[in-house]
């Protein structure tokens, strides 16, 4: 685990060019889960923000123009589903969305929001790093 | 002799042979009765017609007509006891009394004026007496019978009026005229009234139990449907019993667990002979009866009728096409205006109980449905929340399994490399069995949420094919067909299938994927070259899976293709196993080349489910032996 710490040589290395422009939401309510998701964008060589719950990530995707939000469907306040609807009021609907969900409905849940892709937990890390890199837009 | 006094007394004759045919056609204690009293009438009828009113010069002739006279009151109390049993009293006193009026009768003129005091007072107190009973019995009575006992009233009425008008007419000179004309209209009257009241005829009679029928239709069409099936139903019966003007009345419904019919406050042990009781032989046999004495028709039983204080019975099956029920009966102490020419207007009634308690049935089958697909839903909502929580920290192990993977990978510890990926590989297995397990719950339910559209089967093999890493085996696919299917959920059963083959055959040996289809249905075919299938495993491979058996694996095999068959099922398709030519295994699925509809709703198979199985669904317990064959 410590190799993927933010500023060890050796994964920074290893990860794709690094981007540090690029900032990434991550709203995850698992403390685990979720530093070990930034760790992963950051070995990439992305700046990830994370927050607890749906509201959270509202406020935050006002204040810090992320490239690309990362969300749970299951969490306290605001469950993924609304913040996604939400999201699609406001001038930041076009932002790309990965769903991180353990929840075996989250396939439905998801299908009134075409643009949103999902990936089920528990997921596997190339798989991820993939799906992150197709889901931002191109680097200017 | 006037034309009045013929008609009357052709028209007694009438009603007298009418009476007669009725009790031979069909022999009750109502309709003897009734025989008895329109025998009399006609029988007296056929002196007067004969002989005029006067005195018969025949001694014989003339006591035969006193005798037939003084007779009716009598035959009056036999009809009211059928009704209402009398006092053992009243009768022996109106015995002896007739027998004295009859003695001083014929005695002769030195007893001419004792035997018309004599006579008047047995008449004038004989019939108001009977008239009496009979008011009170119609102030209790119900349906049909109180429509009988309305007539009986009028003809009692009537009666007495007509035995006025004749002392008028004999003593009161002046109103003589008058009494003679109001004399025939009450002895018309008395006619007509006995015996619409004694043996109404077939279309008055069907009038009245249509009365009764509608108003038993009506109370079932209003009788609540929400209790359960078989618990003691009280208020059908006594309201077919009120209907039909019967004292009581009971349903008995056939109880599998003690082999008898029951009503509800019946048990069985207080039934010294179960199997002839009137309730269980008219279910037996699916006939009607109508036992005017039970203890002769039922001797078994005498002592407990005697108990419920009862004697007459009428009864009939409730049965509606193949669904027998049990009996519905009408009983009493004493036939009590029941009558066997009820039993066709019972037995109508009777199919409509049948009728009502299959309305029960269902029902009570829909709220079960209901009840399970709630039960259903919450399981679903356990599942997802189960699952949720199994994923979360399998989540985060599982990333850092892999990121540990990476960092050995890279390193020259291939010791700590090869076991990370071992740890990867088991938590794979662990995610693996999660899914599955789902999948078993969602196809006990019957709810793959399955969207079909047209796909290339080949397609689907080739990516599952693909997806394999690094198979030992030569794995060829041949052919192309279409059909409408949820890709994903053919590709899992293709999967299985294929793991299955990979699981039980000799690496390197080939492995045959044909597939093919005509214009209703596509096959695909898995053919591998491995340890084949016994037998026994043909007919037992797709129900390894055994709802309540204790488990031992949940992850074999057997549930793969326990879901595999449950997801063709869904597309109406088949799957099927069988020996391939020179060994190995051979599984075919069979899939129609468009769904000709949505499967079964959940309530639907829930439904399905029961009928087969009738004991409770117990919850998810897989039962494999580990291997699918």
């Amino acid at each position: 685990m410590t190799s993927s710490r933010p500023g060890d040589p050796e994964s920074t290395t290893a990860a794709a060019p690094a981007r540090t422009t690029t900032r990434i939401l991550v709203a995850e309510d698992e403390h685990e889960l979720a530093s070990l998701v930034r760790a992963l964008l950051e070995d990439l060589g992305y700046e990830a923000t994370l927050v607890e719950d749906g509201q959270a990530a509202l406020d935050a995707i006002a204040q810090e123009r992320p490239s690309l939000l990362i969300t749970d469907l299951a969490m306290p306040r605001m469950s993924g589903e609304e913040l996604i609807a939400q999201l699609q009021q406001t001038e930041h609907r076009d932002l790309p969305i990965i769903v991180l969900s353990a929840r075996p409905d989250a396939a439905t849940r998801i299908a009134p929001f075409p643009g949103v892709r999902l990936l089920m937990k528990p997921f596997d890390i190339d798989e991820f790093e993939a799906l992150v890199m197709r889901s931002l837009p191109p680097a200017l | 002799m006037d034309g009045m006094l013929v008609a009357t007394h052709v028209g007694f004759l009438t009603l007298g042979l009418a009476s007669i045919v009725r009790a031979v056609r069909a022999p009750g204690r109502a309709t003897l009765d009734a025989a008895i009293f329109f025998g009399l009438v006609g029988c007296l009828s056929i002196l007067t017609l004969l002989y005029g009113n006067n005195e018969i010069s025949n001694p014989i002739l003339n006591g035969v007509r006193q005798a037939l006279r003084l007779a009716l009151p009598l035959a009056l109390l036999r009809v009211l006891d059928g009704f209402i049993p009398l006092r053992r009293g009243v009768s022996i006193l109106y015995t002896v009394a007739w027998a004295a009026c009859l003695a001083a009768a014929l005695a002769g003129p030195p007893l001419a004026r004792v035997a018309l005091l004599l006579g008047s007072l047995y008449i004038f107190i004989g019939l108001p007496y009977v008239a009496f009973e009979f008011a009170l019995f119609a102030r209790r009575a119900t349906g049909i019978v109180r429509r009988r006992m309305e007539w009986l009233g009028i003809g009692t009425l009537s009666l007495v009026a007509a035995a006025v008008a004749r002392v008028c007419e004999e003593y009161v000179p002046v109103a003589a005229p008058v009494a003679h004309t109001a004399f025939f209209i009450a002895a018309l009257g008395t006619g007509i009234g006995y015996f619409l009241g004694l043996t109404p005829p077939a279309a008055i009679r069907r009038l009245w139990h249509f009365e009764a029928v509608t108003d038993v239709l009506k109370m079932l069409a209003a009788a609540p449907l929400g209790e359960a099936v078989g618990t003691p139903d009280t208020r059908v019966p006594l309201e077919v019993a009120r209907s039909f003007g019967a004292p009581r009345g009971a349903l008995a419904l056939w109880r599998p667990d003690v082999q008898a019919v029951l009503s509800g406050v019946q048990r069985v042990e207080d039934i010294p002979s179960p199997s002839t009781s009137i309730a269980n032989r008219v279910y037996q046999t699916q006939r009607s009866v109508y036992a005017e004495d039970v203890t002769t028709y039922d001797p078994a039983n005498a002592e407990m009728y005697a108990r419920w204080n009862t004697r007459t019975i009428l009864a009939a099956p409730v049965t509606v096409g193949e669904r027998r029920f049990g009996t519905l009966a009408l009983y009493g102490p004493s036939p009590g205006g029941m009558s066997p020419e009820d039993l066709p207007a019972l037995e109508a009634v009777a199919r409509e109980v049948a009728t009502f308690l299959v309305r029960r049935e269902v029902a009570a089958l829909q709220i079960e449905a209901s009840a399970q697909a709630e039960a259903a839903l919450l399981k679903d909502d356990f599942l997802a929340a189960v699952s949720h929580d199994v994923r979360t920290p399998l989540t985060a192990l599982m990333v850092r399994a892999q990121l540990l993977a990476r960092r050995f990978n890279r390193s020259d510890d291939t010791e700590s490399a090869d076991a990370v990926e071992a740890l990867v590989a088991d938590g794979r297995r662990v995610q693996r069995l999660v899914e599955t397990l789902l999948d078993v719950v969602k196809a006990e339910g019957g709810r793959f949420t399955s969207i079909f559209e047209p796909h290339d089967l080949r397609h689907i093999v080739n990516e599952v094919v693909s997806s394999l890493i690094e198979p030992q085996h030569a794995i060829t696919v041949r052919g192309n067909a279409a059909a409408e299917v949820d890709a994903e959920r053919i590709a899992e059963v293709v999967q299985n299938l294929l793991d299955n083959a990979l699981k039980f055959s000799k690496s390197a040996t080939p492995i045959d994927i044909t597939i093919d289809g005509d214009d209703t249905n596509s096959r695909i075919v898995i053919e591998d070259r491995g340890v084949g299938l016994t037998t026994e495993d043909l007919t037992t491979i797709f129900n390894r899976f055994q709802r309540g058996s204790a488990a031992q694996h949940a992850g074999g095999a057997g549930v793969g293709l326990y879901v595999s068959h449950r997801i063709i099922e869904e597309h109406g398709g088949t799957l099927t196993a069988e020996q391939r030519e020179g060994g190995g295994s051979r599984f075919l699925i069979s899939l129609p080349v468009e769904v000709a509809q949505p499967k079964a709703t959940p309530a639907d198979t829930s439904i399905a489910r029961d009928n087969d199985t009738s004991e409770a669904r117990p919850m998810l317990i897989p039962a494999t032996d580990g291997a699918a064959r």
